[in-house]
């Protein structure tokens, strides 16, 4: 079996999540989120349908966004650790604020590098 | 394995290298992205000055991968874009030709291990910090980010 990406949850952000998304079909929604972000097959590829996990454009730093669901629009919000090739989770952003990339960072600022 | 082709999109930039994922090199491949802006300023121009904007780009992009000091040596900004959150913007200004500025941002995917140009105006050199903040605030706004007042 294939080894996965590492995923790293500092800031208990799965606990958010748990206690935040505001249904259980958002809650499995997270879950399938969470394991195309750990597969590896969707890294070698370079494909991740389900999150559509893109890098935020036109900054120097690689934060990055996933949806949980696109629909209600959850986004995770990740930084990749280029030493150690993980993704490290960083915050969990509500349907209405998901555009609203920099109040979300600001809010966390410390946990990004 | 060197560079492969190069191809020359309607409106004169690069479009890619047709070099696979990065993993014949050190260095990402590059792809560039041509904002409306970009595309309308581009089609105002003479051909004189197109032709001379596509071989300038044709000539400054690669040096991003190959020799980066020398890009940054033909780029430049008035000011450091100021966003919020500490974030670092890479929007700069490349000298096209003697009278024309080039307005670009880069960005390095070390996740998909691309590097990506997005154009985002055609300027003349006299462009004033103002008119530069207001083509960053446009730009990173457009991707949800806020500059600093």
């Amino acid at each position: 079996m294939a080894q996965p990406k590492g995923l790293v949850d500092d800031y208990g952000i799965l606990m958010q999540c748990q206690k935040i998304l505001p249904s259980d079909r958002h809650r499995l929604k997270l879950l399938e989120a969470l394991a195309e972000l750990e597969n590896n097959e969707c890294h070698a590829r370079r494909e991740f349908p389900k999150t559509r996990l893109h890098k935020i454009v036109g900054i120097e730093e690689a934060v990055y966004r996933a949806d949980i669901d696109k629909m209600s629009g959850w986004r995770l919000h990740l930084q990749y650790g280029a030493q150690d090739k993980r993704l490290y989770l960083k915050d969990v952003t509500a349907g209405k604020k998901h555009d609203d990339v920099v109040g979300t960072i600001k809010a966390r600022r410390e946990r990004y590098e | 394995m060197p560079h492969t082709a190069e191809h020359s999109s309607p409106n004169g930039a690069l479009s890619s290298r047709a070099r696979s994922r990065g993993r014949e090199a050190d260095t990402p491949p590059f792809q560039v992205e041509e904002t409306s802006s970009y595309k309308r300023d581009f089609e105002r121009l003479g051909p004189g000055d197109r032709a001379q904007v596509r071989k300038r780009l044709n000539f400054l992009l690669p040096l991003f991968e190959g020799d980066r000091r020398a890009f940054f040596a033909h780029a430049s900004r008035p000011v450091a874009p100021n966003l919020a959150g500490g974030l670092t913007s890479t929007l700069y200004i490349l000298r096209a030709t003697p009278r024309l500025r080039v307005l670009l941002a880069y960005d390095l995917d070390p996740l998909f291990e691309t590097l990506t140009f997005t154009l985002l105006r055609v300027l003349s050199h006299d462009l004033l910090e103002k008119d530069f903040l207001k083509a960053a605030e446009a730009f990173h706004r457009t991707h949800g980010l806020d500059l600093k007042k």
